[in-house]
């Protein structure tokens, strides 16, 4: 059987067209063909309720994709077969026609491929905040081609799954917990013990701020300007921006009170005097 | 304090709760209210209301629309568990026990007769704690106290237990754990999470107290927690904890989370 066979089998379906017997075989298809919808339909709720809280839900999505496009699939066969065309010519037709496409659609392939791959390593979930490259949002959905963010400033995100394979993906909101950290700068004269000892008491008074794990004061480094220190606090990962805002006024208002001083970076400049021999 | 009543329409009335205000207007349907939160840290011994009192400067003001005419403030311990350190690290040995007594901070709500609550909030400032590792574990009220214990025998000393006495902190709900030893080894005790949600509140003579929380460490290394609910003649019930509840899933659930949780 071959391309000849289809195309002969197609005109004498076309040639037919008109016939009772066309009009008996398309009454006794439609309803079948209704029912295999409506059975793949009635499973893919059963099945998606029932898999609802056990599986991940971008895993539940592809499941209930699966079986929609299955029961596409299953009413397409069984019209060609109420039709008389033979499938298995047009399966051979396909397998060649494969190949060509196969070369075409190598991007979209390979999308495919890393879906299945993101779907069953989860490196995140529906409604996790991820960052990849400069972009950075709240993960919408999971597809076979690509995943689609909601990014902070509300727009829509598309990033096919190749690129997420191939790149560094940072899940901001794995952890229930994360650290801030923030870089406070600190005069030369500074008494370093004391600016310690307020910043844990700036830590402790930031009703943001946990107390459990402990705020992180590390003398960092001798900058140009001043000693950097690092000072880290912990918070429930849907605080960042009330804690950053906060910590950065309460730092702010209490190195004032307690005459800490931030420095800025600047420079001095000496001039020396011109020597005489110089001519002017 | 915690009585129903029927407010004037239009009057303004108040409630002190140690330096944290909670205030009331009724006109008609329409209920406003407004409330003052104070550090936990600088509670003062001073409760009561409703009192009358001029409008609240300055505060936002909540509003709800309900049909009802008696009203009032009631007490109810948070949804996140309380986390309490232990002053020092406490070595309970095998068979022995050890009391402590805490005053929990309530969240306050107004509630009408017939049930629905008009606006609610949580009147004391308190920091948050995190118990668990990094990766999962439970989000917890920090209470800035330590706990020293209680034990059997043990002789009244002019120490105080608690920050916070019953007398004179009567807006807080004064609670009692009993941490039992009943294995075989030491336990180290450092700190202890409250989870509320099967927990009673009672009122007698205007205190709020809860039944008894018992831990109790097992011989087989494990750990349990359950509410011992008190009979007390003249005590009322003023909030019902829930039958099942995280505490009971963790009882049954076992062993390792709650070690986590105490620390033990």
């Amino acid at each position: 059987m071959d391309i000849q066979g289809i195309i002969s089998d197609l005109r004498s379906f076309l040639s037919g067209l008109g016939s009772v017997e066309i009009y008996n075989k398309l009454m006794g298809m439609i309803p079948a063909v209704l029912l295999i919808l409506i059975s793949f339909k009635i499973l893919q709720v059963v099945v998606g309720r029932a898999l609802k809280g056990h599986v991940p839900d971008q895993r539940g999505i592809l499941i209930r994709k699966l079986i929609r496009y299955a029961g596409f699939t299953f009413a397409v066969i069984t019209i060609f077969k109420q039709l008389g065309i033979d499938l298995s010519a047009l399966l051979g037709a396909a397998g060649i026609a494969g190949i060509a496409v196969g070369f075409a659609a190598q991007t979209s392939v390979s999308n495919v491929i890393s879906g299945l791959f993101l779907i069953s390593e989860k490196p995140f979930q529906l409604g996790d905040v991820i960052q990849v490259g400069d972009i950075t949002g709240i993960v919408q959905s999971i597809d076979l081609l690509s995943i689609k963010l909601q990014t902070f400033d509300n727009r829509y995100v598309r990033i096919p799954n190749e690129t997420i394979i191939k790149t560094n993906v940072v899940n901001v909101t794995r952890f229930p917990i994360r650290r801030l950290d923030v870089k406070v700068m600190v005069d030369y004269g500074a008494d370093l013990e004391f600016v310690t000892t307020v910043l844990e008491d700036i830590a402790r008074k930031n009703v943001w701020a946990l107390d459990n794990p402990e705020p992180l004061v590390v003398l960092d480094k001798f900058a140009d300007s001043g000693v950097e220190i690092l000072f880290g606090l912990w918070f429930e990962k849907s605080n960042y921006l009330t804690l950053k805002n906060s910590i950065m006024l309460d730092i702010r208002k209490r190195f004032r009170l307690e005459g800490i001083n931030i420095p800025f970076p600047q420079m001095d400049i000496h001039l020396s005097e011109p020597t005489r021999s110089s001519g002017n | 304090m915690w009585k129903y009543f029927e407010p004037k329409e239009a009057q303004w009335y108040q409630w002190r709760l140690h330096g944290s205000h909670a205030y009331l207007r009724k006109n008609g349907d329409e209920w406003r209210m407004a409330f003052f939160p104070v550090e936990f840290q600088e509670l003062r011994p001073e409760s009561g209301g409703p009192l009358p009192c001029d409008p609240p400067e300055s505060a936002p003001i909540v509003f709800a629309v309900a049909h009802g005419t008696r009203v009032a403030l009631r007490p109810r311990l948070s949804e996140l568990p309380y986390l309490i350190m232990a002053r020092n690290d406490i070595r309970i040995l095998p068979g022995g026990d050890a009391r402590f007594s805490v005053a929990l901070p309530p969240e306050i709500h107004f509630e009408m007769e017939n049930g629905p609550s008009l606006g609610e909030t949580m009147p004391f400032i308190l920091s948050k704690t995190w118990f668990g590792d990094k990766t999962g574990g439970s989000l917890c009220l920090s209470m800035p106290t330590a706990l020293d214990p209680r034990c059997r025998g043990e002789k009244e000393d002019k120490t105080p237990v608690n920050t916070w006495d019953t007398e004179n902190f009567r807006s807080l709900v004064h609670c009692e754990i009993n941490v039992r030893n009943e294995s075989k080894a030491a336990v180290n005790l450092e700190r202890l999470a409250i989870f509320t949600d099967m927990i009673n509140i009672y009122e007698s003579d205007g205190i709020l107290t809860t039944d008894l929380v018992v831990v109790n460490s097992m011989a087989d290394g494990g750990l349990k927690m359950v509410i011992e609910e008190k009979k007390q003649l003249g005590a009322r019930k003023l909030v019902s904890g829930s039958r099942v509840g995280t505490s009971e899933m963790l009882v049954r659930r076992g062993v390792n989370f709650l070690r986590t949780i105490t620390g033990l």
